[in-house]
């Protein structure tokens, strides 16, 4: 389906990354949060960024939206739409941000104003990124507050942040999100701090609004699960590096990468045959550090060569796979 | 005999009335719990937030008080056990912020060791170190951790300290409150697999509380699913994740997101619709009755009671007929 879009309808990708890397600034040196990362992301695609904690996965989209931390930096290119997101003035960039680019975040309460109603505070970018007036843009607020199921939105719309559960606070979030009609949404985490069935009722939200207005959507998370409801394609980061990059089921029915292996047979499933343990990884996540000769994994790989150490393996095909898959790994990641 | 029994019990809090002279008032969270728990055996208490499964936990070790019903350790009522206190090396809890349930000024191995000033005051401090280093060894870490202190600790790493420090005083039972919830699906497997371990070798129950139901799946012998305060369902392991019989378990297990595209494809737009009910405004009848997709107006005038509709299988639902 992505591939379709992607050759057809429209041959450019909406965004595509080429050698994004992220550092900070530390006592006693850098730090490399993110290693070369290329994505090429089709219009209205869905893709899944997924790791666990110091991966990297966040500082991607936050890099993006020119919100790192400020002794954080990003090197590399973005290029959006036709322009390149790092190089942009301050100005440009936020015209995009905000219209064509929009982002949530795991924390909806810490996203929203505590102060200004709700209604308001979704008016409010109509009315400063598409000069609409204020009634038109409340009226537009409340519109979008009812699609996205908010019981009441009229009278919802008049209330404050901290009157709504997290589940509706989310669900006001992709509102607010998808008013100005951004052809990316950018989220972070979205439903990780939500209960399984509110969980459920925002992922259908996404699903379904993404279908509806051609947003596309990179979704980071750490939930193999919510990739596997939501995403058209995944990619695996771990310690800053992409590790494997494939359509969403290839993905789950072939992993290739030893870390993508191994954390399928670490998740507890509802429908698999029991084992007896759970497959695990050895060790801790990496947590971004210095830059390594190697493969990051290493230290946790239990099919590790000596070349691992040394030598960086490279994202490439991988023999009698398909072949939009890409892997970094010496052992697996044969020349297709 | 049951290693751990509560009848009927009940648990609530007191918060402040409405307004600024309003009466106190009591607001029960856990009602009517019943539940037993046999040495080496799981139980998985599973539900949403609000659902009152971590209060459960600690009024199932009397850490708060229970307004209504028992709690029987070892068929002794717990309210009238003398020196209760130290009978706690027997029953022990753990967390889910791993790092917050430690004291950040002593080393591991006091924390570890801690317990046993209680538990065994007559263990002269080097045996008590000795203790605390053959419980760390025990969990997967190596002996040079007793010098080290909380902040040198990755958060699955901390776990593991808190669950040393459970088992130091060679405990019966351990009461595990969401204490993978916090940790990256790696360390989660891991933690899993040694609280699994460390079950068999110690004879351990565990009651394993947890809002997922797949990490519920893989540990527990027996699961027991909570809806505001109430017992729902109550099912051998098996035969619970073959077919859960009330339609809150149901939605449950069909709302987990699970790592297969073409179950999930499938999934999606079938989330149950509507919020949980606030736990300060119940529904009158079934917990449940908001939410329900087979709800009929008997559910919400009266509560369904947890019966029996097969052996060893417990639903509160007006509409599950025996099986």
């Amino acid at each position: 389906m992505t591939v379709d879009r992607m050759t057809q309808s429209n041959p450019e990708p909406l965004l595509s990354l080429r050698d994004l890397s992220v550092r900070f600034r530390m006592e006693g040196g850098r730090t490399v949060a993110v290693d070369s990362v290329d994505l090429d992301l089709a219009p209205g695609e869905v893709l899944g960024i997924v790791g666990e904690s110091g991966s990297g996965k966040s500082q991607i989209l936050y890099a993006l939206m020119g919100l790192l931390a400020s002794n954080g930096e990003a090197r590399g290119e973005a290029c959006f739409d036709g322009q390149d997101l790092f190089t942009l003035s301050p100005r440009l960039l936020d015209r995009v941000r905000g219209s064509e680019i929009s982002m949530i975040f795991q924390d909806p309460m810490t996203s929203l104003n505590p102060f200004m109603r709700v209604g308001d505070q979704l008016a409010e970018g109509l009315i400063v990124h598409q000069g609409m007036s204020k009634d038109a843009a409340k009226a537009e607020a409340v519109r979008m507050l009812d699609r996205v199921r908010i019981p009441d939105a009229a009278s919802r719309a008049r209330r404050y942040p901290h009157e709504f559960s997290g589940g509706m606070r989310q669900r006001v979030m992709i509102a607010m999100a998808l008013l100005a009609r951004p052809k990316l949404l950018l989220a972070d985490e979205p439903t990780t701090a939500l209960d399984v069935t509110i969980q459920a009722q925002v992922l259908d939200l996404m699903a379904e609004l993404g279908r509806e207005t051609g947003t596309a959507i990179i979704l980071v998370t750490h939930d193999l699960g919510v990739v596997a409801r939501l995403c058209d394609r995944v990619m695996v980061l771990y310690g800053g590096r992409v590790m494997e990059e494939a359509q969403a089921e290839a993905l789950f029915d072939t992993p290739s990468h030893p870390y993508t292996k191994g954390l399928l047979a670490a998740m507890p499933r509802l429908e698999t045959e029991l084992t007896p343990r759970l497959g695990t990884i050895p060790g801790t996540p990496r947590s971004a550090g210095r830059e390594v000769a190697g493969c990051p994994f290493v230290a946790r790989c239990e099919v590790r060569l000596p070349i691992c150490t040394t030598a960086r393996p490279t994202l490439r095909g991988v023999a009698g796979l398909e072949p939009s898959r890409r892997t970094a790994c010496h052992l697996t990641g044969a020349p297709a | 005999m049951s290693l751990l029994e509560a009848r009927n019990l009940g648990v609530g809090y007191t918060i402040p009335g409405a307004g600024l002279f309003g009466a106190p008032r009591h607001l029960p969270i856990v009602h009517e719990v019943s539940l037993s728990l046999q040495p080496g055996r799981t139980l998985g208490v599973v539900g949403e937030s609000g659902c009152g499964k971590s209060t459960l936990g600690r009024a199932l070790l009397q850490l708060i008080p229970s307004s209504a019903g028992q709690v029987f350790w070892q068929g002794q009522d717990m309210a009238k056990i003398p020196n209760l206190r130290r009978r706690r090396s027997e029953m022990q809890i753990i967390f889910q912020d791993p790092i917050a349930a430690l004291d950040p000024r002593m080393t591991l191995g006091k924390i570890v060791s801690r317990p046993l000033a209680t538990f065994e005051p007559e263990l002269s401090k080097a045996a008590a170190r000795a203790r605390a280093v053959e419980a760390l060894q025990q969990v997967g870490l190596s002996a040079d951790f007793a010098d080290r202190y909380p902040h040198e600790l990755s958060g699955g790493q901390a776990q593991r300290v808190g669950i040393a420090r459970a088992i130091v005083g060679r405990p019966k039972m351990i009461i595990c409150d969401e204490p993978v919830s916090a940790l990256d699906v790696s360390i989660q497997a891991q933690v899993i697999n040694l609280l699994m371990d460390l079950q068999e070798s110690m004879g351990l129950a565990l009651v394993f509380i947890s809002h997922n139901l797949a990490v519920v799946r893989h540990i527990s012998h027996e699961v027991m699913v909570m809806c505001l305060g109430r017992v729902v369902e109550k099912a051998p392991r098996s035969e619970f994740y073959a077919r859960p019989l009330h339609p809150y378990s149901k939605a449950l297990m069909d709302a987990v997101p699970e790592p297969d595209p073409r179950r999930e494809k499938g999934r999606v737009g079938t989330a149950l619709p509507g919020e949980l009910p606030s736990v300060l405004n119940p529904p009158k009848g079934c917990v449940f009755a908001t939410r329900c997709p087979l709800a009929a107006e008997m559910c919400h005038n009266s509560r369904p009671l947890l019966r029996e509709v097969a052996p060893e299988r417990h639903v509160a639902c007006h509409f599950v007929e025996g099986a």
